[in-house]
């Protein structure tokens, strides 16, 4: 009964998990993420695994989560970042081709150097925040009725005050949709 | 082949309207008061306004020129708009586009605030001289001088050679003590290259002489900025292109108050310039992804040569 | 992160304050333009000189226009701003103004990061532009 059944039975641990802190930069911390997302057999990414990065600040609390859209916009802001990263990028092109300086194969050849300088950003800064968060003892309508108060998919479980993994809405709907598979 | 030849028909198409707009132009109503009802309906210059810097400002784009330098020369030559409303507006124009790129530049750091700022202590404080210069100066002094120098700036863009990371050897005194240096990255290779500046109090000399021109004509004067900073200080390309940008914003703005409290800034003419010029330059940076034709770039110069011949005309009175 | 070689490739703090002052009031000088020309082209309310009219002036000179359209210069635009026409100033103004008001704000976070050079540099531009805003610089017209 979805009354009786702990956070502890069905939460994720954090070990399943990319973790990485808030003053990491993406090139740190995407990498990780990759070799969780891709849990490789024998060469080829399996895309298994989780899809985003944990991110907990100097104490060790789940401060928010990253995932690829917010690191895609952090990467290429001028294609997929918000109006006003493409605004800017418009009028850095702009400056540069009003002064005969701006090369069109520049687009393509510093692609890669472009991607390499903004995985210098802070994930601190691009994160999801989270708020919120359950004891592992806590049951599982405890953690619907959170999820669903701070509209946030994820919730932090701790036990006795340390972080141990997460309880997403998907393992509560799992725990639901069972009763509806009786 | 097919886009070359696509631009070639902008270009004819704008020297084309331009030239039928110089037919309207010799309806000279100077002389002509309140009383004379005009001979077109009102809105009819600022949408001729808002089409034909549409164009320029795609021009511009296409060409590598700047839109402010385009403005005074071509609209005061074949509009019949007072030269005093036209630098109002330029200004204005040139100041617009700066403020619109200067947050991407700055925070990329490609335009450097520590280059920026002395520089714009004299271009900006010169620039209100010649504005002052500029409005007491009698008009035909003023075009004639504006003339000779769009033949000036045409030369200049003709042979003015670039140099994307120029060797500074060392640092002069000056610029050590402002501690005007940086790091940049090279997009194509990832390199990441430090540079620095010398020869500093001769270019802050030629910003006075910058700062005056782009006061007395209304004149973005990007044209000037980035050899100076280029060229004569060493500052990579890349930095000087994004510092010149971002340092018009500050001399067009003392300049622009100056002609603002002078009563010319007329919003029927600025507002439609203004808008014309941004969405041109918009349109014109997606077509530059598709196709770039050299022939834009010599069209321009012809049409701002044209332009200067046609000033000197005016201010010499034949 | 005082006066040390601050040599990295990023921008300074300054810069991106810089920045992102000039962004917002940018964007919100611009969007003020727009509306309250189209609010002068409409017709809603009533302009200073009458749109038919501006036509005949603008071929003026600027003291020939003052004096013909009965407009005072400087700031007297302000008293006229319930017009159409000249409440198009409010954006014009703030577009060019806002570049006085980034300087002023990067004034404090550089005197902080012990720039004090940078910092009455800073407050130097806000005084030469804030003299030519004001207005106080006459000049003799033709």
């Amino acid at each position: 009964m979805p009354s009786e059944i702990k956070v502890k039975d069905i939460m994720i641990p954090l070990s399943n998990y990319a973790v990485a802190s808030t003053g990491d930069t993406l090139s740190e911390a995407v990498p990780l993420l990759r070799k969780i997302y891709c849990s490789t057999e024998h060469g080829k990414c399996t895309e298994s695994g989780h899809r985003s990065i944990i991110v907990l600040d100097d104490d060790g609390n789940l401060v928010g989560i990253v995932n690829f859209a917010a690191i895609l916009a952090a990467l290429i802001p001028e294609i997929a970042g918000g109006i006003l990263a493409r605004f800017e990028s418009l009028g850095i092109s702009m400056a540069y081709a009003q002064a005969d300086s701006l090369e069109l194969d520049e687009a393509r050849l510093g692609f890669r150097a472009r991607v390499k300088k903004n995985a210098e950003i802070k994930i601190g800064s691009i994160m999801l925040k989270i708020k919120g968060s359950i004891d592992s003892e806590a049951t599982v309508l405890d953690a619907l009725k959170l999820i669903y108060r701070n509209k946030i998919n994820i919730l932090p479980v701790y036990e006795s005050g340390r972080l141990v993994g997460v309880v997403r809405d998907s393992d509560l709907f799992l725990v639901v949709a069972e009763i509806l598979g009786e | 082949m097919e886009k070359t030849g696509k631009m070639s028909m902008i270009g004819l198409t704008l020297l084309l309207s331009v030239h039928i707009m110089s037919g309207f132009g010799h309806c000279d109503a100077s002389t002509a008061g309140p009383e004379v009802a005009g001979s077109l309906a009102w809105w009819v210059w600022p949408v001729i306004l808002l089409g034909v810097t549409f164009v320029m400002g795609v021009a511009a784009v296409l060409g590598g020129v700047g839109g402010g330098v385009l403005f005074v020369p071509i609209i005061s030559g074949f509009f019949p708009f007072h030269l005093d409303f036209v630098r109002g507006a330029g200004l204005l124009v040139a100041l617009a586009g700066a403020l619109a790129a200067g947050p991407g530049l700055l925070k990329m750091n490609l335009a450097s605030l520590r280059l920026a700022i002395p520089v714009a202590l004299i271009a900006s404080s010169f620039a209100i001289v010649g504005a002052m210069l500029g409005l007491a100066l009698p008009t035909n002094v003023v075009q004639t001088a504006l003339g000779a120098t769009i033949l000036g700036i045409c030369v200049l863009m003709l042979t003015s050679k670039k140099s994307d990371v120029p060797d500074v050897p060392k640092a002069d005194p000056i610029s050590s003590v402002l501690r005007i240096y940086g790091v940049y990255q090279e997009a194509s290779t990832g390199e990441v290259i430090d540079w620095k500046i010398h020869r500093t109090w001769q270019g802050l000399v030629l910003f006075i002489v910058i700062g005056v021109m782009a006061g007395m004509f209304g004149l973005g004067a990007g044209w000037a900025n980035v050899p100076v900073l280029n060229l004569l200080m060493g500052a990579p390309l890349k930095i000087s292109v994004a510092t010149s940008k971002f340092l018009l914003s500050i001399t067009d703005t003392s300049a622009a108050w100056i002609y603002m409290n002078q009563g010319c800034v007329i919003p029927m003419m600025v507002v439609p310039s203004l808008l014309g010029i941004m969405a041109g330059s918009f349109v014109g940076v997606r077509l530059l992804k598709v196709a770039k034709p050299g022939m834009v770039r010599w069209i321009v110069i012809g049409m701002l040569g044209f332009a200067g011949l046609k000033a000197l005309s005016k201010g010499l009175g034949f | 992160m005082t006066q040390q070689t601050r040599k990295s490739v990023e921008a300074g703090p300054e810069q991106i304050l810089y920045a992102t002052f000039l962004e917002r009031g940018m964007l919100l000088g611009l969007g003020l333009l727009i509306v309250t020309f189209l609010i002068y082209v409409s017709g809603i309310v009533k302009p200073y000189v009458p749109v038919t009219e501006i036509q005949n002036y603008w071929s003026l000179s600027v003291s020939q226009y003052l004096h013909k359209a009965n407009v005072h210069p400087g700031w007297g635009w302000v008293h006229l701003v319930g017009y159409a026409d000249f409440l198009n100033f409010i954006g014009i103004a703030l577009l060019a103004g806002i570049t006085i008001l980034c300087f002023l704000a990067i004034i404090p976070t550089l005197w902080r990061n012990n720039d004090r050079l940078y910092a009455i540099l800073s407050l130097l531009e806000v005084i030469i532009l804030s003299v030519a805003a004001s207005g106080i610089l006459g000049s003799g017209g033709h």
